[in-house]
């Protein structure tokens, strides 16, 4: 039966503490996923090899992943998510979703290790014959 | 009964992504059915092929939400056949 590739555009709602949650994308699609690897990375100098881009590390993970939260302002009105929102909050708030994306990130890795093999059928190891002495 | 809401900006999105973008839109209510015209921006052919799709209308307080049933798009034109407003 052919398979259908196409991810699925679902949200999870992740706890954070106080009350506060995280909307998640349940899981990146190829696009995604390509595109929060290479901000990882930058070029210093046409030709050089890409170095790790140290400010957006973590940074492009979370960008990936978040849809939305529930944090707000300092009028108590609903925080918009952004890129340039997220470079204002403080870094404990920031640690704290990064932590709950890699959780979240790591579990999805799980998941689709866990249908590959599903997948494959080769959790059963065949039978083999003795070899003549 | 029928009535009618125009505005100048709404998107149509698959889940959380935007499938289309688009410009003047009116939404017209007859009966038991609503229908939406507007002029299409910007569009995502993947995106607006698939389902669910939902018609979205940001005003002052929020937003307008209406189920997609049936769309064309043509030269820009989107005509599309919308189910009951979402509460």
């Amino acid at each position: 039966m052919p398979r259908c590739p196409i991810v699925r555009p679902e949200v999870v709602r992740v706890p954070l503490a106080e009350g506060d949650f995280l909307d998640l994308k349940k899981q990146l699609n190829t696009g995604e996923y390509r595109a929060m690897l290479t901000a990882q990375f930058r070029e210093p100098n046409a030709g050089d090899r890409a170095v790790i881009n140290l400010e957006q590390m973590g940074f492009s993970k979370v960008l990936a992943y978040v849809l939305g939260w529930s944090f707000v302002d300092f009028n108590n009105q609903p925080l918009q998510f952004s890129a340039e929102t997220l470079r204002s909050i403080h870094p404990n708030v920031f640690a704290e979703i990064l932590a709950a994306v890699e959780a979240h990130d790591e579990s999805q890795e799980l998941e689709r290790v866990a249908a590959k093999n599903g997948q494959d059928g080769a959790t059963v190891s065949s039978a083999i014959s003795p070899s003549a002495a | 009964m029928v009535g009618s809401i125009r505005g100048v900006v709404g998107q149509i999105r698959w889940s959380y992504y935007i499938a289309a973008t688009i410009n003047n839109y009116t939404v017209t209510r007859a009966d038991d059915h609503w229908t939406l015209v507007a002029t299409v921006v910007l569009s995502d052919a993947f995106k607006l092929s698939q389902q669910p799709l939902i018609f979205v209308a940001p005003h002052a307080k929020g937003e307008w939400r209406w189920p997609i049933l049936s769309c064309a798009l043509q030269n820009g034109a989107l005509s599309a056949r919308l189910g009951q407003m979402e509460l």
